[in-house]
């Protein structure tokens, strides 16, 4: 074979990455051949074409040609934050107030070499949902109530996500140390526990918990249709966070037990000061990973009743005002998850990167 | 030198031990016990008992796609509830895997082509399906894309003798033989010769005559037995009220089992592309010096590297696929969760047993799956001595 051509034309490039081998031919004009038939005509309805104004469908039933993104933008609030804001525009600025609250308290914990992490996390697992809770709510701060059967679209999602991933670590991290641990008693508990979880799927789940919940607990304990949602989706997710933090338990090497036991440290002191600092840091991306999972898995919980945001979506599109345009609302609907959860995976992906730095026995562990 | 005692027994690992396990399974305990009393208590209070003997009244309901069982509404009882169900589970799950197998392969294998267009466009397909919600893409090819696209009953595409297509589903001939001994009998030369086919086929020194001759012999015979047994096409006929005749494949079955295809697919691509890029790249070299095709090189060196790193994942998404086929209730599909926990849930109040019952479903099939599975995986690995 003669040596490789160092020819850096841009027909040799072409050449090289278009057209090496016939069947690459082929494929490449197929490929053009399609691109050229459908992108066109998708990027007219979408953008070209579309009508963005006016406040009822008149604009959009005269230009079917067309995207209506007008019904996106008259039903924007109770898309993104349910029925109760959708009725009551003015008192957005609550869900608003409690999600930008999350910047400084949970915004620290992404800064690298901060100091005061474990306050935030403090704050952020006990004061923060119960002030979140008290201003989209409301009764608590005396403002008019938005009571959860009312709570709806992407604020739902993301309540619901949000919550479930965070009341799933402390369960998980437990579950995953017990099913690491040398007692037999527990470690089939805790393997039973995450086996059972993980073999069903979330909506068997939700089903579980809206039809048994009210049997299992005492007759004055009654969780509304959000309650049983979350208790469901915690339930699911300490399964999976449990396996993301045993996949960062097994990274870290025996030898730091050892090293622990040896001078003399219990077992308890030594998950707490040792293991778990490296272990958790290790299985973050994991953790990432499976919230993407979860993110979109709630849109599941429109099943038992909840108007999620993909639900809320449908609900406004087969509403008599605006039917027929259902394509926009999966468009849009589509346009928000995927941005949300590639920009996740892409951030999980470089944590992963600049994480297992320095971690030798990850090779072995694999 | 000092003497040891024994420890205290506070300070003794064996005795802390067993205490924390009993106080483990206390624990447990305790809270089972608790929540059944509360059951219990709830249940009298509402006058509800626990009684499996609902299994066997009659289901007040029609279950539209039931291809094992014969259900007579008015007839069916509630245990051939759960069969279907379990059945039409199992039915696209087992249908989705192949399909997203050899679609996931073929985009896995098309991200590490050397043509960047297919590259690109298959990374931009496996970006696209695996972040979205599976829910979404059910809706989007059900509503959009499947429904809109099919003509209704009365405009509906004739397939010749095959059956015909519209927006209930696709109705596929009946095949009748005059003789059905010798369908039977074709089916069973047809199998024995594609086991000969594989097993002695597959041994180093068969030469491809060889091959060619015992294909196209058993294929001659399993030919003429089928035309003497003289099949009939029984094809599906258009009436006023419905379609009658024919295998019905409901057009939700078809909706359902795209969508887990397509997005399975994306995951599975992942994980053959990984396998791929792990076989060292001198495998590849090393075939291409020795005149092999790219496609020869993939299948018979490459491929068989790989599988032991594609396996795992490609197991954990098979029982993803599985339990993700439980969308069915978002397209009317007749799976366990629709039928079972859905209707027979409603119709019955019964929700102890048949949470229980579907739990265990999905549990059993998951655990057998991944015990199947694991036992091939363990079977391609590599052999170490």
């Amino acid at each position: 074979m003669p040596a490789p051509s160092r020819d850096t034309s841009l027909v040799s490039w072409l050449k090289r990455n278009f057209f090496a081998t016939p069947a690459s031919a082929v494929f490449t004009l197929v490929a053009l051949a399609v691109l050229a038939w459908t992108l066109p005509g998708l990027i007219d309805w979408a953008l070209i074409k579309a009508t963005w104004s006016g406040n009822d469908r008149t604009l959009c039933d005269a230009n079917p040609q067309g995207a209506c993104w007008t019904v996106i933008r008259m039903r924007f609030i109770q898309i993104m934050f349910g029925l109760f804001y959708g009725g009551h525009p003015d008192q957005i600025w609550r869900p608003l107030l409690a999600f930008s609250l999350l910047v400084p308290i949970a915004g620290p914990l992404f800064v690298n070499g901060y100091r005061h992490k474990g306050w935030h996390l403090l704050a952020l697992a006990t004061l923060y949902p119960l002030l979140a809770y008290g201003l989209i709510n409301g009764r608590l701060f005396g403002l008019v109530e938005a009571p959860t059967s009312q709570w709806g679209g992407f604020m739902l999602t993301f309540v619901l996500a949000s919550v479930g991933i965070v009341a799933s670590l402390p369960l998980g991290i437990l579950l995953a140390i017990g099913r690491r641990s040398r007692l037999p008693a527990i470690r089939i508990i805790c393997v039973t526990f995450i086996e059972a979880w993980r073999a069903n799927p979330l909506i068997t789940v939700l089903f579980m918990v809206a039809n048994l919940l009210p049997l299992f607990f005492p007759s004055d304990v009654d969780l509304d249709k959000v309650g049983r949602a979350l208790v469901a989706i915690t339930l699911f997710q300490s399964a999976y966070t449990a396996e993301a933090v045993r996949a960062g338990l097994a990274a870290i090497p025996k030898g730091q037990f050892e090293a622990a036991h040896a001078l003399g440290v219990s077992t308890f002191t030594a998950y707490r000061l040792i293991i778990l600092p490296q272990a958790l840091k290790i299985s973050i991306p994991g953790i990432v990973n499976s919230f993407i999972e979860l993110f979109k898995d709630t849109s599941l919980v429109a099943i038992i009743g909840l108007f999620d945001f993909l639900r809320m979506a449908q609900v406004v599109l087969r509403s008599p005002e605006w039917r027929g345009f259902e394509y926009e609302a999966y468009v849009f609907t589509a346009l928000v998850y995927w941005v949300i959860c590639y920009g996740m995976s892409k951030y999980s992906q470089a944590l992963e990167h600049r994480l297992h730095r320095g971690h030798a026995n990850d090779l072995q562990t694999r | 030198m000092p003497r040891t005692s024994p420890p205290a027994w506070y300070r003794n690992p064996a005795m802390l031990g067993r205490l924390a396990q009993g106080l483990a399974v206390g624990l447990v305990v305790l809270v089972l016990v608790l929540l059944l009393r509360n059951a219990a208590a709830n249940m009298g209070s509402r006058g509800l008992v626990i009684d499996p003997g609902f299994l066997w009244t009659t289901a007040p309901f029609n279950i539209g796609f039931s291809p094992f069982i014969n259900f007579v509404r008015g007839n069916g009882v509630y245990w051939q509830v759960f069969v279907i169900g379990a059945g039409n589970t199992l039915l696209v799950a087992a249908a989705g895997i192949v399909s997203a197998t050899v679609l996931g392969t073929i985009i896995g294998v098309m991200r590490l082509s050397t043509n960047l267009l297919a590259r690109r466009l298959a990374s931009a397909y496996i970006e696209t399906f695996r972040n979205l919600p599976l829910l979404l893409q059910v809706f989007f090819w059900h509503f959009i894309a499947i429904l809109p696209l099919l003509p209704a009953r009365k405009e509906s595409w004739i397939l010749g003798s095959a059956g015909l297509v519209n927006r209930e589903g696709v109705f596929l001939s009946r095949i009748s033989f005059a003789t059905p001994g010798l369908a039977w009998l074709a089916l069973v030369v047809a199998i024995a010769a594609i086991i000969v086919l594989l097993r002695w086929g597959r041994a180093p020194e068969r030469t491809g005559r060889e091959i060619m001759t015992v294909a196209i012999v058993s294929f001659g015979v399993v030919a003429g037995l089928v035309w003497f047994a003289a099949p009939a096409f029984d094809p599906p006929r258009l009436e006023r009220m419905g379609v009658a005749g024919g295998f019905w494949i409901p057009v939700s079955l078809l909706s359902l089992w795209w969508a887990l295809t397509v997005s399975t697919a994306a995951f599975i691509a992942e994980a053959v592309r990984a396998g791929i890029i792990a076989v060292p790249k001198g495998q590849r070299e090393a075939s291409k010096a020795l005149g092999l095709s790219r496609f020869q090189s993939l299948r018979l060196v490459e491929m068989p590297q790989a599988l032991r790193i594609i396996i795992p994942p490609t197991i954990s998404q098979y029982l993803n696929l599985f339990k993700n086929s439980s969308l069915a209730v978002a397209v009317g599909y007749d799976d366990i969760v629709n039928i079972w926990m859905g209707a027979t849930l409603n119709q019955t109040g019964q929700a102890i047993i048949i949470i229980a019952v579907t739990m265990a479903f999905f549990t059993t099939v998951s655990l057998l799956t991944s015990f199947t599975m694991n036992a091939y995986n363990s079977r391609v690995a590599i052999k170490e001595r």
